[in-house]
């Protein structure tokens, strides 16, 4: 057992993310220096908007794999308008265009029943196919205007934008789970559709709110994206919702419900970004980065796991998922 | 006949077959050469390593999972068995298989007795995989077989009119469809999918089937790594991208649902051989490949639409008759 | 609708739709990836030069560098099809030598571009000079430094042909011709913008003194010189290969101090000429090899870029 009291209430994952910057700031030379940390925050501000949306869709119990197209559709749309409309329309229809890509999985998933992996996989290739047919395969580049790459370098208060954006989602995100009656509706039907539609919820109405509330966070974290590459990119991110299911894993969303999910997504999603930053510094060859993202991903898990478990018996709970 | 041909209409397969039939038809009429015994052989043969992944996976969905490692996994069997094969000879081979069920024990044990959720247990073997199929084989490079003329022949030679390696990929199906229904580990497979706790109540070791699924799938992906090296002649480490999600979507057109329980070889080869004749066939009409890309993921979505139909259907009815009784009760 | 109508409808929908006129060739091309600033304008050189002599391309695209079971289906699609002629640009030129076998056992001829089959019977080979490549990108970037100090390489994927080369011709020119210069790191990881972006985000905190960063391709500059620009490192100097739009304006606003170049454009344009030669029997000139240039701001504007790159709204 855990020690008791508020201690116990801290999730595993914000532990190890804890741990983990303790190490890498020992181990890794340049790790805790403010201009990586810096770097580390930016990358680690997009990734923690995306997983907002898909911690939503993983509670649900369902899965989002088109995220990586979307974004990359998204950010060809954005500069190919750039030239016509400016950088604040242009921004404007990318992210158009990420929830317009969240509203068909939505349809499909939600209102015709199909399985998300099936649905999500078909969006991912019409969406890559749609964003290298309009770019003709290779990145298209922007103009560079100062409006354009405010999103990505600029700073609120000394504060980059995109971390101000992360912090705002993951605000949102524990508004919606943990004060919203949306939020609750999440918890139940992912926990058991069956039985949240007899007691009376509208499952398709909230896996349909669900898809498209990611397709909104996702939507935000284009713009930053898009304004970070200066370009409009057939193949940005494809490994996008590779690593926030990652992050959402590590981060351990809890699927019986319970307080404190934004949490869990930051938890996650920092350790995800110190791990990339940390491989990088330390020069690891591309197999030994592999391997230990896989063993970081295993062992977190099953910390959780064992934490979880001893409290899982005693609720009488034994969960069980479902894809 | 008629007997044969409606078992066919009614089972799960039939949605895929259906498609299978409307693609050729399709591209038959646009190109000629796309109708010939010739194409369909070359068809056979293309398509025998998603038919491995998919039967594969048939397993994973039917325990009510899914495996995202099989892509992986078969590129880390073709590295393993490409050098076991430069070290040992041809029983090198059977590494390869081997290292598709250690992953598959892995990922069983993951997710039956860890009670991983499949999604993030066989998330850390894929990447597991891949980094160990970089290490091993140099840091990404092709392994590349010693006197591989033998195995190459498997690829591109001819039995029967079919490549040798397309009648083993079968070969390989049948068993798992043999394996399904008259094995008494296949049969439990199946149960345990339909009702994991009626499974454990009836006093099954529910745990070791739930284990012996994803093993089973490793196999597969084991093999489809096999199959890899004896068309490339080689071991190919980073390969197997996009494969993963492919095979899901040719076991779900092929009638195995993602709500586990059902599980239909026949059909997860049909909906590999349909996507793999829909790929064909965009090929072979010269249009861009980035349309073409689009048209298969909205095929994709269409196909496993029309193959849940059936469950639509029913949900559809009770949805309308939930609402004329509310609509009675006011 | 009774059978013998149905039957006339399918075969006048088959007349319609099958390529009139037995003289017409057709030309397979096998690319491993469309994303790639090479192959888009290898793929238009190619285009161009089957507008040209009126025959039809199928081209077929593996998706990336890697996917080479995709590649063999495909080159196995372009068999059936029954073209003549086919380019291949191989994923892995030992994986794809079965199947490029198939290919020349049903009668159709081979040609290899730049990155080349395995096999001997190839109708031609056309191909860049990619170790002059890295050789001529060695020597701007360590004049361009001053003959001393760090340089990073942001060396594209491992196992492919070119950038392989590529990478020889860099490390071996430097190691022979300036020894003052250390190689602090040499990445195999990035293969795109992005993710050079974020590696060299990570070297400009590790590498504080980088004088310069040698690209293997354009597209991996753009992202450095990002990265580099964002942090604030002026005076870090920065060298490529290709000439996509996106090089031709880092040129010209100086941040890219050189890159080097070869006649993508000629040589698809090459490697179509000689598949069609080969295909109708004619002579074929078997080894093409266009030689590599060097692209400075000073001839950046007059350098004649059709040969080279394809134009910026071409899409394949």
């Amino acid at each position: 057992m855990r020690p008791g009291g508020a201690l116990a209430r801290i999730p595993v994952s914000v532990v190890i993310a804890i741990l983990f910057f303790i190490i890498c700031a020992l181990l890794v030379p340049r790790f805790a220096s403010f201009g990586n940390l810096e770097n580390v925050a930016r990358i680690a501000a997009i990734l923690a908007i995306v997983s907002c949306g898909q911690a939503v869709v993983l509670i649900l119990g369902g899965i989002e794999f088109s995220f990586g197209s979307s974004v990359a559709l998204a950010s060809v749309v954005s500069v190919m308008l750039l030239p016509a409309a400016g950088p604040a329309l242009a921004f404007a229809a990318g992210i158009a265009t990420v929830v317009l890509v969240g509203l068909v999985n939505a349809t499909l998933i939600a209102a015709l029943g199909l399985p998300a992996v099936v649905v999500t996989l078909g969006t991912l290739m019409i969406g890559h196919g749609l964003a290298a047919s309009l770019a003709g395969g290779l990145p298209l580049d922007a103009a560079a205007s100062p409006l354009f790459k405010w999103p990505a370098v600029g700073e609120v208060f000394g504060v980059p934008v995109a971390v101000v954006c992360a912090g705002a989602a993951l605000a949102c995100l524990w508004f919606i789970l943990s004060r919203t009656e949306l939020g609750r509706r999440f918890y139940l039907v992912g926990a058991n559709a069956p039985a949240a539609r007899l007691s009376g919820i509208g499952v398709r109405a909230t896996t349909f709110a669900g898809y498209l509330i990611a397709g909104v966070f996702c939507g935000i974290a284009s713009v930053i994206l898009t304004s970070r590459v200066g370009s409009g990119q057939p193949n940005l991110m494809s490994d996008l919702p590779f690593q926030t299911i990652a992050a959402c894993a590590i981060g351990g969303i809890p699927l019986t419900g319970g307080r404190g999910s934004a949490l869990h997504v930051l938890a996650g999603v920092a350790v995800i970004a110190m791990l990339n930053n940390a491989v990088v510094l330390l020069n690891f060859p591309v197999a030994a980065q592999q391997l230990l993202i896989a063993f970081v991903i295993v062992a977190s898990v099953l910390a959780q796991k064992l934490a979880s478990s001893s409290l899982a018996v005693l609720l009488g709970l034994r969960w069980r998922s479902e894809p | 006949m008629t007997a044969i041909v409606s078992r066919l209409v009614r089972s799960r397969a039939s949605v895929a077959a259906f498609f299978l039939l409307l693609v050729w038809c399709v591209f038959g009429l646009v190109n000629v050469r796309y109708f010939t015994l010739a194409n369909a052989a070359s068809i056979a043969l293309q398509m025998s390593v998603l038919a491995l992944l998919a039967t594969g996976q048939m397993f994973a969905l039917t325990v009510r999972g899914f495996d995202i490692s099989v892509g992986a996994v078969a590129a880390l069997s073709s590295v393993v068995a490409a050098l076991a094969w430069n070290q040992f000879g041809p029983a090198g081979l059977l590494a390869g298989a081997a290292a598709g069920i250690a992953v598959g024990t892995i990922n069983g044990l993951l997710v039956a007795v860890v009670g991983v959720q499949p999604i993030v247990a066989t998330l850390g073997t894929l990447i597991g995989a891949r980094g160990l199929s970089l290490l091993i084989s140099n840091s990404g490079q092709v392994v590349p077989l010693q006197s591989p003329q033998m195995i190459l022949g498997l690829a591109y030679g001819k039995w029967l009119g079919l490549a040798p390696l397309a009648w083993l990929a079968l070969a390989c199906v049948a068993f798992a469809a043999l394996m399904l229904r008259y094995t008494l580990l296949g049969r439990r497979i199946v149960m345990f999918g339909s009702n994991p706790d009626a499974a454990r109540l009836v006093g099954m070791n529910a745990m070791a089937v739930h284990v012996a699924a994803y093993q089973i799938t490793g196999l597969f992906a084991g093999l489809a790594g096999l199959a890899m090296v004896m068309r490339a002649g080689g071991g190919l480490p980073t390969d197997g991208g996009g494969m993963a999600l492919q095979s899901i979507a040719s076991a779900v057109i092929g009638g195995t649902a993602l709500t586990g329980g059902i599980a239909s070889p026949l059909g997860s080869v049909l909906g590999a051989a349909f996507i793999q004749s829909l790929a064909s066939g965009l090929n072979m009409s010269g249009i861009s490949p980035f349309t073409a890309e689009i048209a298969i993921g909205a095929v994709i979505i269409t196909a496993s639409s029309v193959s849940i139909a059936p469950q639509l259907a029913g949900r559809l009815r009770a949805r309308v008759r939930r609402n004329r009784e509310t609509k009675n009760d006011t | 609708m009774t059978l013998k109508k149905a039957l006339m409808a399918a075969a006048v929908t088959l007349v319609a739709f099958t390529p009139s006129g037995a003289s017409a060739e057709t030309i397979g091309f096998s690319v491993p990836s469309l994303a790639n600033s090479f192959w888009v304008s290898a793929t238009y050189g190619v285009q161009k030069a089957a507008d040209a002599a009126g025959v039809e391309l199928v081209i077929v695209d593996a998706g990336g560098d890697a996917n080479t079971v995709q590649q063999l289906s495909q080159i196995q699609d372009l068999i059936q099809r029954g073209v003549e002629a086919m380019i291949v640009g191989a994923t892995n030129g030992e994986s794809v030598a079965p199947v490029v076998e198939q290919a020349l056992a049903a009668g159709i001829k081979v040609v290899g571009l730049s990155s080349l089959p395995a096999n001997k019977d190839l109708s031609a080979t056309v191909g860049a000079d990619h170790y002059d490549m890295g050789k001529l990108q060695a020597e701007c970037l360590g004049s361009a430094i001053g003959g001393k100090g760090e340089v990073a390489m942001m060396a594209g994927p491992q196992g492919q042909f070119w950038s392989d080369r590529r990478a020889d011709g860099f490390r071996e020119t430097i190691a022979a011709e300036y020894p003052d210069i250390t190689i602090v790191a040499e990445s195999r990881l990035a293969d795109n913008r992005n993710d050079a972006l974020r590696v060299a985000e990570d070297w400009t905190q590790r590498f504080p003194d980088l004088a310069g960063v040698y690209s293997a391709t354009d597209d991996m500059a753009a992202g450095v010189i990002g990265a580099f620009d964002a942090a604030g490192k002026t005076g870090v100097k920065f060298s490529a290969s290709n000439l996509s739009p996106t090089a031709q304006e880092m040129i010209k606003s100086g941040k890219l101090a050189c890159t080097s170049i070869q006649k993508i454009v000629a040589q698809g344009t090459a490697a179509l000429n000689a598949a069609l030669a080969a295909a109708r029997g004619e002579k074929v000139e078997t080894n093409v090899v266009t030689p590599a240039l060097l692209v400075a701001a000073d001839n950046v504007n007059s350098v004649d870029l059709s040969d080279v790159v394809a134009p910026a709204d071409y899409r394949p």
